[in-house]
């Protein structure tokens, strides 16, 4: 096979296999997004934390919130919800990082997917 | 029954008892007993959960005269299902879907070259809910490994069945099989039986008498829903028996909720193991329709439905290892 096509065949299985290794990296940490409160599971996104955070300023004793199967939960301590939100988000996004630079540091199919 | 308060619930949630169950009838080519006590393994690592088992006796002595595992070390409870034969005898499908003297047998693929045929004994599964000794169980086939701890908030929900409804290849990509994704192209969607989180209530119980129902009239609901015929599947008998009690509404509640974590990420019949180091395992993930072409992908502390049975069998002191 001519040598520019082979390079280019093994860049095409790189890129391939990062993209697949970044997607399951991505899947992985919006399972790690996921909290239970008060029997019902959250997922910590900065859209709901900003949220619960306005709640929290304004003083409101309670709020309404959709769970994951969009079933209102009526939250009865937002400030304690909003420390495990943000105790959640930032241990999911603290493993994306790890996670990303691991697979950003890889140059081989080899690597990339931990292949002795 | 007595209606309890919502505090009272909530009260009672953390006195309840809580395990996971296994269900593993040998055949002549797959020892269910085997991949149990790996899967029980994984359970017990990331879970922290006691298990136990439901076999028959005959599973159980060809299991400890050939294996060096306890299952004891296992499993806190071993259940020898005793009606099993007999059930199978009895039931319609034991002469109904048979290949020679075999009967309910299913094509197995191990990775795109090689194949073969095993019966499939999964006629009692719906029993579970009578043969479950916890308040609150996750019922694991076998074939799934426990590579993180979030199937534990399952326990912190207040819904009583709880199911994979979406399921993703090792490519992060919508399953291949159509079957997969609906009973037919315009069907219901296909709700998985491979993890199932229930507690005793009376709506699980529902749930439980309506799975059987529906295995008892499969031929009846096969002409309604128009799902391939021939080998008794779970996974439909279940979508059915959900579609039923919704009333025949597609949506998502807080009575049969999906697990957490999902989409369930799976490695199908024909992809095979590569590898397994300390952290996580290399696959080659097989292209639909390219059988000649695989790619490699590692994955490291993701829940994974290990369909293809024979790879599990050649990496297993090694797939071991992850969970001692």
């Amino acid at each position: 096979m001519d040598d520019k096509l082979e390079k280019a065949l093994d860049f095409s299985n790189f890129r391939q296999t990062l993209f697949n290794q970044q997607q399951t990296l991505k899947a992985k940490v919006i399972n790690e997004l996921l909290l239970t409160y008060q029997e019902s599971i959250f997922k910590a996104t900065p859209e709901l934390i900003g949220l619960v955070k306005t709640i929290v300023d304004f003083n409101y004793p309670t709020v309404i919130i959709d769970d994951i199967n969009e079933n209102p939960v009526n939250i009865k301590s937002p400030k304690e919800f909003l420390e495990n939100l943000i105790a959640t988000y930032s241990k999911a996004k603290n493993s994306h990082y790890i996670g990303y630079a691991k697979i950003k540091k890889a140059r081989s199919v080899k690597k990339l997917v931990n292949f002795e | 029954m007595p209606k309890l308060k919502k505090q009272d619930q909530s009260k009672n949630l953390s006195t309840l008892s809580k395990g996971a169950i296994f269900l593993a009838f040998n055949n002549k080519e797959i020892n269910y007993v085997k991949l149990a006590c790996l899967s029980a393994s994984s359970v017990r690592k990331h879970l922290n959960l006691p298990c136990s088992l439901i076999t028959d006796a005959g599973s159980l002595r060809h299991f400890e005269k050939l294996e060096y595992i306890r299952v004891d070390k296992t499993f806190e409870n071993i259940i020898i299902d005793e009606k099993t034969d007999k059930d199978y005898k009895k039931d319609h499908f034991y002469s109904k879907y048979k290949i020679g003297n075999t009967d309910n047998i299913r094509k197995f693929y191990d990775t795109p070259y090689s194949t073969f045929n095993s019966q499939f004994k999964n006629l009692t599964k719906h029993n579970i809910y009578n043969l479950t000794p916890y308040d609150r169980t996750i019922l694991f086939d076998v074939d799934f490994l426990v590579n993180n701890a979030i199937l534990n908030l399952a326990f912190d929900v207040n819904s009583p069945i709880q199911l994979y409804r979406n399921a993703q290849t090792l490519k992060n990509t919508e399953p291949d099989h159509p079957t997969d994704k609906r009973l037919n192209d315009v069907s219901i969607p296909l709700c998985w039986s491979t993890v199932i989180y229930f507690n005793k209530s009376p709506m699980s119980k529902m749930f439980f008498d309506m799975w059987k129902h529906v295995k008892e009239n499969y031929d009846y609901y096969q002409s309604v829903y128009k799902f391939p015929q021939g080998l008794y599947r779970t996974d439909f008998a279940v979508s059915i028996s959900m579609h039923l009690l919704k009333g025949f509404n597609d949506c998502v509640d807080d009575v049969f909720a999906e697990l957490p974590a999902s989409p369930m990420k799976y490695m199908a019949y024909k992809d095979d193991i590569a590898s397994v180091d300390k952290n996580g395992i290399v696959f080659f993930a097989n292209e639909y329709g390219k059988e000649w072409n695989n790619i490699l992908t590692y994955s490291e502390g993701e829940n994974l439905h290990m369909m293809n049975k024979r790879a599990i069998d050649r990496h297993y002191n090694k797939l071991m290892e992850l969970y001692v």
